[in-house]
């Protein structure tokens, strides 16, 4: 199970996502995955982030059963056609929790940090205590 | 445009310690290097070390990953070294994996890619790791030599005209030297040996070719800890010395009586070497001559490699000579080394550093015996040269240095050293035991002075509550040095 903390952090992300261009709670949250993915593939390759998020879905498929539905393409990306109505937000949402928890647990949770914000640089991602965002 | 005026060499630092010694002043600035070595020489730690220490935001610093060691285990590995700096990780230094390339792609799109990244980073340090598995993967394939050392002309041809100082790292054999381009090519090559004997393990390093600089020739011994690397030049200590030995001044060794026997004591800046067997006061010896120089206003450091320091302070306090006080007011450095796998150049960085940090006048090395097992069986080898090495650097500081030595007590047979390293000293003084009158006595007598004359006398001494203390000439016996003396 991820953090609380991680949580905070994606539900951030999805909602400057959804805000930028007004999408669902599922696209917003698959751009996060792709802008995560795209970035990180550059650094690790496109191998290594799909091996990550593999296993981040056989993580979140215990709580999240739908997620094992989304397919995992070749180069690291999640297939749009994989993508159905039975899906919800909550379940990409704790695949993402489950991908950043995977970075923190191999790279530690600075780097993590310092990475997303490479990728988010306009986005605070220290949230004041207690405060949780909320999504749609 | 100044046609006198001979390009100069900018050198960029490694960011390892003493590195930059060994190179002659450090990289030169847009220069193709290849570290070299076979697994787990620390080639990886070399290249992030020098990376975070030259990576900036304007000019930063792009390592390339090579169907190697994966980049997350590069990066969760490498930030446990303190000079790993997350915060630089995107702005100043950039990881950029090409394994797609390599696998999807020929060497002329891997050059493209390379290309494409070095445009857009305008890098100051280029990092290829593994280069030794890229080139696998090109030899794997029908490509001619030709077309091999092609890329690598291309890629030092073009790295360099973007003014970057590039690094190529990988699992080379010095077999392939000879045939290999990227050898010729390189400007500086960098190789990183690591070799276990008996139980230790032994790192060294050597700069086989660097262009328009003179690097310290030979084998460097190098130690990876938490900080990263840290090598320990060969020289250290030895270039830039000159001892000038002045036997003006003499320092007391802090018996009265000994010093009477060296005609006012030890000539400053000598090296003295005090033999003995086990139990006859070499140690004592040793801290009253460091407490000497503590009581009147000197620093002192003691090197040790047998006893632990809370003992050795302990017993040289018992003789009053208050030596934990001056640990504790930072003019007494009392170092214990015994890590088993030391190299001499690491012994001697150690005591140089603390006598520089302290301006000790006064330095103890206590024993050559417990020296020689500290050290890592392949510098055994070589004992004699190393304390070579030691004494005359650090007498080439000013210092005045007291080595003990023990000797094997035999009652029949007299060695002032088994190491045969009575030539290294300038004065030697013996102890020893002889029987007499059915009694086991200790005896003392000064065998060299180097810079003079010295009291030839066979003197009794008592280890007291306050150190050693000299009694009287044995004139009454013949042939005390043997150790079974008879009456005249």
């Amino acid at each position: 199970m991820y953090a609380t903390a991680t949580e905070n952090i994606v539900r951030r992300l999805v909602s400057f996502e959804i805000g930028s261009d007004q999408d669902g709670l599922i696209d917003a949250s698959l751009r996060v995955a792709d802008m995560l993915g795209s970035h990180i593939s550059k650094m690790i390759g496109r191998e290594g982030f799909r091996s990550l998020l593999l296993r981040a879905v056989k993580l979140t498929a215990g709580d999240y059963p739908t997620i094992v539905k989304i397919e995992i393409l070749a180069g690291g990306s999640i297939s749009p056609a994989s993508v159905t109505a039975s899906l919800k937000g909550s379940d990409v949402i704790a695949l993402l929790c489950n991908l950043i928890d995977l970075f923190g647990t191999f790279i530690g949770s600075d780097l993590t940090l310092h990475m997303i914000s490479v990728v988010w640089p306009h986005l605070t991602l220290d949230a004041p205590d207690g405060e949780e965002t909320e999504l749609p | 445009m100044n046609k006198t005026t001979r390009v100069l060499l900018n050198k960029l630092p490694t960011g390892v310690p003493d590195l930059d010694m060994v190179l002659g002043g450090g990289l030169p600035e847009y220069s193709f290097n290849i570290i070299a070595g076979t697994p787990g020489t620390g080639k990886t730690t070399l290249a992030h070390q020098i990376m975070f220490a030259n990576a900036t935001k304007e000019r930063p610093a792009l390592y390339f990953t090579v169907l190697g060691e994966p980049t997350m285990k590069m990066l969760r590995y490498q930030q446990q070294f303190s000079f790993f700096n997350s915060e630089k990780i995107e702005s100043c230094v950039k990881f950029i994996n090409l394994s797609d390339a390599v696998l999807e792609a020929d060497l002329g799109a891997v050059l493209d890619r390379i290309k494409e990244e070095v445009v857009k980073a305008s890098p100051s340090i280029v990092m290829v790791d593994s280069f030794r598995t890229l080139i696998r993967k090109v030899q794997s394939q029908p490509a001619s030599e030709m077309e091999l050392q092609g890329f690598v002309q291309r890629l030092a041809l073009y790295l360099t005209s973007w003014q970057a100082t590039t690094f190529l790292i990988g699992e080379y054999s010095e077999t392939e030297i000879r045939d290999n381009p990227v050898f010729t090519v390189a400007d500086g090559l960098l190789w990183l040996y690591q070799s276990t004997e008996g139980n230790s393990v032994v790192r060294k390093l050597q700069v086989t070719k660097l262009r328009g600089q003179e690097p310290i020739p030979g084998l460097h011994t190098f130690r990876i800890t938490s900080d990263g690397i840290q090598v320990f030049p060969r020289t250290y200590g030895l270039i830039g010395t000159d001892r000038s030995r002045s036997s003006e001044r003499r320092l007391s060794i802090g018996v009265p009586e000994l010093d009477k026997m060296l005609y006012g004591g030890i000539p400053t800046g000598d090296s003295v070497l005090v033999a003995g067997p086990s139990g006859s006061g070499k140690s004592a010896l040793a801290t009253q001559f460091i407490a000497d120089g503590l009581r009147n206003g000197e620093s002192g450091v003691i090197a040790i490699f047998e006893e632990r320091p809370g003992t050795y302070i302990d017993r040289a306090d018992s003789f009053g000579l208050g030596l934990s006080d001056m640990i504790k007011k930072g003019r007494l450095k009392v170092l214990y080394l015994r890590p088993l796998d030391l190299s001499v150049d690491e012994a001697l960085r150690e005591v140089l550093d603390a006598v520089k940090i302290l301006g000790a006048q006064r330095v103890v090395i206590d024993s050559v015996n417990g020296f020689e097992l500290a050290l890592a069986p392949a510098f055994r080898q070589d004992f004699r040269e190393s304390l070579y090495r030691m004494v005359v650097a650090l007498t080439g500081t000013g210092v005045t240095v007291l080595t003990t030595v023990e000797t094997i007590s035999s009652f029949t047979d007299l060695h002032i050293s088994s190491h045969a390293i009575s030539f290294l000293t300038d004065d030697i003084l013996l102890q020893r035991y002889v029987e007499i009158d059915g009694q086991l006595r200790r005896i003392i007598l000064v065998v060299k002075m180097r810079g003079g004359n010295h009291n030839k006398d066979i003197r009794e001494y008592e280890i007291t509550s306050t150190g050693l203390v000299l009694g009287a000439r044995l004139q009454d016996y013949a042939e005390l040095i043997t150790g079974l003396p008879h009456r005249q």
